[in-house]
């Protein structure tokens, strides 16, 4: 699947009230042609991880971060105080090309042999979609899952870096999007299980 | 000579900085050791520029947050989207440091609630990160 196409894809899946950061110039591009309020835009240089466990400290509402494998990878050590954070509201998407999408040479993601099992013994819960975008109403099926999904949460996808002809360059707002995350009245959308096993009591106890 | 216990108390509940993040060093370290849950909200970082960056990003959420770091990480700061934000750092400075006017900044000292409160205000104007410039052995 392309790039573009996977980004328009999860960006509908998000709801109302969804905080989205994105990461790296192109993925910026491909989201910014969907733009919503509660997107942020970041160029390549900064990481998006410790900004993302900023946010989602302060507010309630869901934290999604979209990135490319090279930021993911830069990302790492952040990674791991994300998984410690135990933040429920925060979920890191990864749509892996493999390559540095500046220049075209490859990452070392590729490489690596088991980064979803990294991923998943830092602390994440993990999810793979590679498989699940090529079937047909993904974005359905997609909703679904996040409805009932808890943070933090890493999830891969294995996609093309295309570039697509005609986006243009990302204008960033950042007291609209202050604006946006401060706004209480907008409620949230992260999963409230409807039994609490962490306070629920053994017989006898 | 600053009592690190009554400056976070200026800090928190006079200036309402909730969020705090950063490494501590010998010079700060008597800030980390007063830090109170009743007052305040830490959170551990990996780096320098984690710190940094989620100190902004908990500015974006609505929370006015500091974070405490050495002068040798201000030069390795990626400034990108943190230059916009109005937040506060506290530094741990040597016998050299230059920042050549490029960041609002006060030097800390034994009148504390005078430079806080004013260093807070020119950053909330100017809507840019601004310096708290400590110097070895003023915490105690």
């Amino acid at each position: 699947m392309r790039r573009h196409t996977a980004v328009k894809t999860l960006v509908s899946c998000l709801a109302n009230n969804d905080v989205a950061i994105f990461s790296g110039k192109d993925i910026c591009k491909d989201a910014y042609k969907y733009d919503r309020p509660g997107n942020l835009y970041l160029n390549e240089e900064l990481s998006p991880a410790p900004l993302a466990l900023g946010v989602a400290n302060g507010t309630n509402k869901r934290v999604f971060v979209f990135c490319e494998d090279s930021i993911f990878l830069r990302d790492i050590s952040s990674l791991a105080q994300i998984a410690v954070s135990k933040c429920t509201n925060l979920f890191y998407v990864v749509l892996v090309t493999g390559i540095y999408s500046s220049t075209g040479t490859p990452t070392i993601f590729n490489e690596i042999s088991a980064p979803k099992g990294v991923m998943f013994n830092m602390g994440f819960l993990v999810h793979n979609y590679t498989n699940l975008f090529k079937l047909p109403g993904i974005a359905k099926e997609l909703k679904a899952i996040w409805s009932k999904a808890r943070g933090p949460m890493t999830v891969f996808v294995d996609v093309t870096a295309h570039k697509v002809k005609g986006l243009v360059e990302v204008k960033q707002d950042l007291s609209a999007f202050r604006e946006f995350v401060t706004d209480r009245t907008l409620g949230t959308s992260v999963y409230q299980p409807e039994y609490n096993l962490e306070n629920m009591t053994l017989f006898g106890d | 000579m600053v009592k690190a216990k009554d400056f976070l108390y200026h800090l928190c509940e006079d200036l309402d900085y909730r969020f705090f993040s950063g490494i501590p060093c010998a010079t700060t370290a008597p800030l980390f050791k007063h830090m109170s849950a009743d007052i305040l909200h830490y959170i551990p970082a990996v780096h320098d520029q984690a710190a940094a960056t989620m100190v902004a990003g908990t500015w974006l959420s609505g929370f006015k947050s500091c974070a405490i770091l050495n002068v040798e990480a201000i030069n390795g700061i990626n400034w990108y989207l943190i230059k916009e934000v109005p937040i506060l750092f506290i530094v741990a400075i040597g016998e050299k440091y230059n920042f050549k006017n490029r960041f609002i900044t006060a030097t800390l000292s034994d009148s504390f609630s005078k430079v806080c409160t004013s260093l807070d205000t020119r950053i909330n104007t100017k809507g840019a990160p601004g310096l708290l410039l400590v110097k070895e052995g003023v915490f105690v």
